[in-house]
C-alpha cells in the first residue's frame, strides 16, 4: 500500500464535499475514524469508491455517500472490510 | 485561490498525459430504488391473461373480435413475462450482492428457476405455469425484503387473478 496516492473523483454521490472532476490525495497512514472520507476497493465491483465512514464495528466499516439520494453505499452493499481501505482522504484539489 | 487553480490545471494536464486512477462516488447510476413489486405485478398479469385466454377458448369465440382479443391477451402475456424477467434480472444484477447470496445460498438457483418459469409461461397458456411463475417471483420478493431486514407478509392481492401478493410490513 502506497503512503500517498492521488485519485480523480467521478460521479456525484459525495457532493457537495467532492464533485465529479475533483482530485483527492489519500494516505494509508493514521487511524480511520467515523467522519473520515476514505477510498476503498469494492470487493465485487472491482472499482475504487470514495465514501464517508459512518461507523466502525470491529474490522468492518459502514460507509455512506454525502449525497444520500444518489449514493449506493453500505445501505445496499453492506459493511466493508477494513482491509479493503486504500487510504484516508487528506486533501482535495 | 489562483494558486489552487494553477495546481488543478497542472494535475489535469498530468491526468490527461498519464491517467490518474479514478475513484467512483457511486457504482452504477445508481438510484438505489429496488423493489420486487413490479415483478409480482407482471406475474399477476401473465396469470390474468391466461385466465382470459381460457375464458375465450371456452366461449369458442372465433369472430374477428374474438380473434382480436386472443391476439391482445397473448401479446400482453408475452410482454409481461418479459417485463417480469427484466425486473428479476435487475434485482439479481444490480441489487443482490455477494453477501446476500452468502446468507441465502439458494438465491442464484431461485433467480434461475424464476427466469425459466417466465419462459415457460410465455410458451404456454397453461394457468398452472403462470401460477408457478408467481410462486417463484414471490420467493424472490420474500428473499429481497429479508435482506432489508423488513418482515414480508403474503396477503390477498385485490387483483382479479385472485392470488396473493408479498408486501413489506411497513411500520407507520
Amino acid at each position: 500500500m502506497k503512503p500517498f496516492s492521488i485519485f480523480g473523483v467521478r460521479d456525484r454521490s459525495m457532493e457537495p464535499s467532492y464533485s465529479d472532476g475533483d482530485y483527492v490525495i489519500a494516505t494509508s497512514f493514521g487511524a480511520i475514524r467515523p467522519g473520515d472520507v476514505i477510498v476503498f476497493n469494492h470487493a465485487s465491483l472491482r472499482v475504487k469508491l470514495i465514501k464517508r465512514v459512518s461507523r466502525i464495528e470491529d474490522k468492518k466499516l459502514f460507509v455512506l455517500g454525502d449525497n444520500s439520494l444518489e449514493s449506493d453505499d453500505s445501505r445496499s452493499f453492506g459493511m466493508i472490510d477494513r482491509s479493503d481501505v486504500v487510504g484516508k482522504v487528506i486533501l482535495k484539489i | 485561490m489562483k494558486n489552487q487553480g494553477i495546481v488543478r490545471m497542472a494535475i489535469n494536464a498530468i491526468d490527461k498525459a498519464i491517467g490518474i486512477e479514478k475513484v467512483y462516488a457511486h457504482c452504477d447510476i445508481p438510484c438505489g430504488i429496488y423493489d420486487p413489486h413490479l415483478a409480482q405485478v407482471a406475474a399477476h398479469t401473465v396469470l390474468r391473461m391466461d385466465m382470459l385466454i381460457a375464458d375465450l377458448v371456452k366461449a369458442n369465440d372465433m369472430t374477428p373480435d374474438g380473434r382480436n382479443k386472443m391476439i391482445r391477451y397473448t401479446t400482453v402475456k408475452e410482454q409481461h413475462a418479459e417485463l417480469c424477467k427484466h425486473e428479476i434480472r435487475v434485482l439479481w444484477g444490480d441489487y443482490f450482492k455477494p453477501e446476500h447470496a452468502a446468507t441465502n445460498p439458494k438465491l442464484h438457483e431461485m433467480v434461475w428457476n424464476t427466469l425459466k418459469a417466465a419462459s415457460k409461461a410465455k410458451q404456454s397458456t397453461n394457468i398452472d405455469d403462470a401460477k408457478a411463475l408467481l410462486v417463484a417471483v414471490q420467493e424472490i420478493a420474500e428473499a429481497f425484503w429479508k435482506t432489508k431486514g423488513v418482515e414480508a407478509i403474503k396477503a390477498k392481492s385485490f387483483y382479479p387473478s385472485g392470488e396473493t401478493f408479498v408486501y413489506p410490513k411497513v411500520q407507520v
